[in-house]
């Protein structure tokens, strides 16, 4: 019986196998190298955000209605993808499914709004080679995006991977890690919108 | 007290394992809605007209970093048992990240 083997499951099921272990061990570092990456993007935007030679300028451009709407979208996808962890601590692998395809929905939505945004400021004049102040902010934003395309990506492979599988020792490290990926991308998004949207129209 | 047990016995969970399940999901709802609830106050203080731009500097700030600490050890279960060695990587990586922004600002002009 199905229902039998997966209640022989230990509480921590990620943490159960010394490759899962080492996973988790190994994405943390993965994540602290990925700070010192978005720090030398954001320490380029910073100093080069009113080098903007003429063209349009952080105040004129921003919208923080629709950095609000992004920001509240990560979030939840944040708390989504935190819902699948605690669907896991149930050993419940229909739940943990169910909560990353919402999270990977609240992901592509970020990111369509992202490709709006981009799209609006690039008719305002905004090009990536305008100025300084555009090349860092489209570098900074685009590696964020790109990180969430990838995470959407990485998630999604995964569903279709474990949709019609039980949860065990060795899928439940790869849905664990996922999960923290995704927190550290919301984490990089609380920095840049409030280092670059509300401290750019200040 | 029947049909509680049964219940357990559905879930596939111990009864410690319930109750930690329990005060778990309560804490991640709890940050959840105080994050939800820092984000707003930034946004809204950096839009009102009655506070000094450098005041809304520092204010945004501050509201970062307690977001960010919410992320770290309620999320991402920073806060729990054998992470020892995720404690230093993160916290390396954002001295690291601290003294590379500095630098970057302090170098450009």
């Amino acid at each position: 019986m199905s229902a039998e083997q997966t209640s022989t499951l230990p509480q921590y099921p990620e943490k159960a196998t010394l490759e899962g272990r080492n996973k988790f061990l190994g994405l943390w570092f993965f994540l602290g190298g990925e700070t010192a990456l978005f720090a030398t993007l954001f320490g380029t935007y910073l100093g080069l955000r009113n080098s903007t030679a003429g063209g349009p300028t952080a105040q004129e451009l921003f919208s923080l209605p629709l950095v609000f709407i992004m920001t509240v979208i990560l979030l939840v996808s944040s708390l989504t993808s935190v819902l699948a962890v605690m669907a896991m601590r149930r050993k419940d692998m229909k739940g943990i499914i169910r909560w990353f395809i919402v999270t990977v929905i609240l992901g592509l939505s970020f990111l369509g709004l992202e490709i709006y945004e981009f799209y609006e400021y690039t008719h305002a004049g905004l090009r990536w080679s305008e100025s300084a102040f555009a090349s860092a902010f489209y570098t900074l934003l685009g590696t964020h995006g790109a990180h969430v395309a990838f995470g959407c990506g990485w998630i999604t492979a995964l569903i279709v991977r474990n949709f019609r599988r039980p949860l065990d020792t060795y899928n439940a490290p790869k849905f664990y890690l996922a999960s923290l990926y995704w927190h550290f991308i919301d984490v990089v998004w609380v920095f840049i919108f409030s280092l670059v949207y509300l401290l750019g129209v200040i | 007290m029947v049909e509680e047990n049964k219940e357990l016995i559905n879930s596939k969970l111990t009864l410690e394992e319930e109750i930690e399940y329990k005060s778990e999901m309560k804490l991640q709802l709890i940050s959840f809605v105080m994050m939800i609830i820092l984000t707003i106050i930034a946004f809204v203080a950096v839009a009102s007209d009655f506070i000094s731009p450098l005041f809304k500097a520092l204010f945004v700030l501050v509201m970062a970093g307690i977001q960010f600490v919410f992320q770290l050890y309620v999320f991402m279960h920073l806060g729990q048992k054998n992470h020892e060695f995720p404690t230093i990587a993160i916290w390396t990586g954002f001295v690291v990240a601290l003294l590379c922004i500095v630098s970057l600002a302090a170098l450009i002009w």
